[in-house]
């Protein structure tokens, strides 16, 4: 009992030491948007209370937070599967555009299917992610080619060929958008705090957590990813399929980003517009780096992100800054996140699988 | 815990200090009170650079407010991610601070009335878009069919003329950024009908960039054109339009343009440009806000007949760059569009 209680306190420890160096980040880029608001806006008292109370101030700026949130959650734990096995997705920004153009077009078509076409539209949807991404693994199994380099172009060119598509054959031809028609009212997520635009998604985002949480932690598969992402020839020489940890967990990261450009589409926006979700992929990348590719904490850095671009839109609809003040401050968690020196502050120097 | 991570810690712990004071002061901040009568947003849909009849907009409003000292305007630019529009004019809605909505984009209405479901109070005025019969928004269209028309009738008697660059083929192009019902039913048709006024035999070269600011690809579809056989050009094209006027100078075509003055933009190759009196516009309805006369639930339509629309006759680039009697033509075309002498249907959108 004492040996228990002693494990769970040295666990709880090394936690919070190891989440010191994601605080200091935090840290920091508020900091820079303290100094960034005072240089740059003539009003800098107004524009920070608008930046930092902002988003809580009442129930649409509080639901639009959490809102925003539920696709850098679901991207989130996309980065952080792949990085657990070692591998490197940059192609996000595609596999989350397309899963949630192919989760539109299957909602149009399967408009009678009511809630089964709903599952079935989002499952197309995150396999689109998924084969996107796995098509980078299969490239790094057969020929060693760096899955970090063909996601990213891979990505690019997915991007294109979406808008094309959007703006060409699928466009709705009664609206001034470049959007594809509205999924039919069926297929749309209930609203969970109104006026905001949060719905249900945030429920569905929650559940992955956890189930992402419980396959690395309490399944051999996700067991044998961690192991092959330490250390791959020890994988090998442990009878692990190598092959199949170059593919699989890809694939899973392009699914997740996939379904999260799905969810955008069922709970917030109900039709694909022309890159509707550009830098989504991007931030998605950030929360599993601010998380250190550990599930549970992707919820809290995903709530960061968000709150850094909803504190960022409320001081630019209320003060005199621009919105490229969140750029920076987004920008400023990118290059800190990546500090090998900052995310090693306080951690303890044990690797464990 | 080493004692770098304290010293880590403590500066953190310094900094969010003073920011959280920094913020509380904030809060006491004190508005100066103001008596305001009149508070208006301009939406802006994308940004003002590089787009005149936002610029427009915005100006007209601004200068509406210098003039008079009841009247304050806030001008917001929500930027090209058409997916945030609805959430940022929502977000400012909700805060009730604006007595109208002035904005300027045919996609506008269908976001308005959404958000204007959410806030029944809010007042909504939007210009180069239609929507009749919802209480809370009024709509101005302007006539783009009838500048198309005119710019059409021009480009058509360019292209069967003897200038320069003009060749044998019989064949005129539009380049667009993206499809729309308003360049689809309106200006394209619009175009083609005035240039077959000149000569029912003429074609037209339709391409689409697929987005705002791709001026290699805009130049790539030209030359192409170009090569096609075309020799007159029009664009709807935003930012990607230099790479038509780049292609224009380099492999000699004339270009047309709608809305705003860009002689400049290629000189000797622009022949022609139409005028889109936006900054008019918002003032005289700003004066219906003001004076509370604006009838929301309705929707006009305004053109070269009612001065709405015009064309840059007084650029001494328009009498250099055209022969004397293709001015003489045009001229008395564009009298009889402007009298209303000109019969067309325009098409519903």
């Amino acid at each position: 009992m004492v040996d228990r209680m002693e494990k769970r306190r040295v666990t709880i420890v090394a936690t919070l030491r190891n989440s010191i160096g994601a605080v200091v980040i935090v840290g920091i880029a508020l900091a820079a948007l303290v100094v960034l608001s005072l240089l740059l806006s003539a009003t800098p008292l107004k524009t920070l209370r608008y930046f930092f109370l902002g988003p809580l101030q009442n129930t649409y700026y509080f639901g639009n937070m959490l809102n925003m949130a539920i696709p850098l959650i679901f991207g989130g734990l996309g980065v952080s599967l792949a990085m657990r096995s070692g591998s490197f997705n940059l192609g996000g920004e595609g596999q989350l555009y397309s899963g949630a153009f192919v989760a539109t077009i299957s909602a149009l078509a399967l408009a009678r299917w009511g809630s089964a076409g709903v599952v079935v539209a989002l499952f197309l949807g995150a396999c689109t992610g998924g084969l996107l991404a796995g098509l980078s693994g299969v490239l790094r199994m057969k020929w060693n080619t760096s899955e970090l380099i063909t996601s990213f172009l891979v990505s690019n060119a997915v991007v294109l060929v979406v808008s094309y598509l959007i703006a060409g054959p699928f466009m709705d031809p009664a609206t001034n958008l470049i959007a594809t028609r509205m999924i039919p009212e069926s297929f749309r997520f209930t609203r969970i705090l109104e006026p905001s635009n949060l719905s249900s998604a945030l429920f569905a985002a929650v559940i992955a957590v956890l189930v992402v949480h419980l396959y690395l932690y309490k399944t051999k598969s996700g067991y044998e990813l961690r192991l092959f992402g330490l250390n791959p020839r020890f994988a090998a020489y442990g009878g692990i399929r190598t092959k199949w940890y170059q593919v699989w967990p890809m694939f899973l990261s392009g699914a997740f980003y996939g379904l999260a450009g799905g969810m955008a589409i069922f709970g917030t926006y109900y039709a694909c517009m022309k890159e509707f979700s550009t830098g989504m992929g991007w931030n998605g990348l950030a929360v599993a780096l601010i998380a250190r590719h550990r599930p549970a904490a992707v919820i809290p850095a995903a709530l960061f992100f968000a709150y850094i671009e909803s504190g960022a839109r409320n001081a630019m609809l209320h003060s005199d800054v621009t919105f490229e003040i969140a750029s920076i401050v987004q920008s400023v968690v990118f290059f800190l996140v990546t500090s090998a020196v900052l995310q090693k502050i306080g951690s303890v120097q044990r690797r464990s699988i | 815990m080493r004692k770098g991570s304290v010293l880590a810690l403590v500066l953190v712990a310094m900094l969010l200090a003073s920011s959280v004071s920094i913020f509380a002061a904030g809060s006491t901040e004190q508005v100066p009170a103001q008596q305001k009568s009149l508070s208006v947003l301009v939406y802006i849909t994308g940004v003002m650079a590089g787009s005149p009849p936002y610029t427009a907009l915005a100006e007209g409003a601004q200068e509406f407010a210098a003039a008079n000292e009841n009247v304050t305007v806030k001008i917001y630019e929500a930027g090209f991610n058409q997916a945030q529009w609805e959430e940022q004019l929502t977000s400012l809605v909700a805060t009730g601070e604006y007595d109208v909505v002035l904005g300027s984009n045919p996609s506008l209405p269908e976001i308005c009335e959404r958000v204007g479901a959410k806030f029944p109070k809010q007042k909504f005025i939007i210009t180069d878009a239609q929507k009749a019969g919802n209480s809370q928004l009024r709509t101005y269209l302007y006539n783009q069919y009838e500048q198309s028309l005119y710019l059409g009738y021009l480009a058509g008697l360019v292209t069967t003329s003897s200038m320069k660059h003009a060749n044998s083929a019989l064949k005129i192009g539009f380049i667009a950024a993206q499809e729309y019902p308003l360049l689809n039913k309106h200006m394209v048709p619009g175009f083609l009908a005035g240039a077959r006024m000149v000569n029912p035999a003429i074609e037209l070269d339709f391409r689409i960039v697929g987005n705002w600011f791709d001026a290699n690809k805009a130049a790539d579809l030209a030359s192409s054109m170009k090569t096609a056989g075309v020799d007159v050009f029009a664009a709807i094209a935003g930012g990607a339009a230099q790479g038509l006027f780049k292609v224009a100078q380099e492999q000699g075509a004339y270009i047309v343009y709608h809305n705003t003055n860009e002689y400049k933009a290629a000189p000797g190759y622009v022949v022609g440009c139409g005028s889109m009196e936006q900054k008019k516009l918002v003032k005289e309805i700003l004066v219906e806000v003001l004076a509370g006369t604006v009838q929301y639930g309705t929707a006009s339509v305004v053109g070269a007949k009612e001065g709405y629309l015009g064309f840059f006759f007084d650029d001494p680039a328009y009498a250099a760059n055209l022969p004397a009697d293709i001015r003489t033509k045009f001229e008395a075309f564009m009298a009889d569009v402007q009298a209303g002498k000109i019969a067309y249907t325009l098409p519903p959108l």
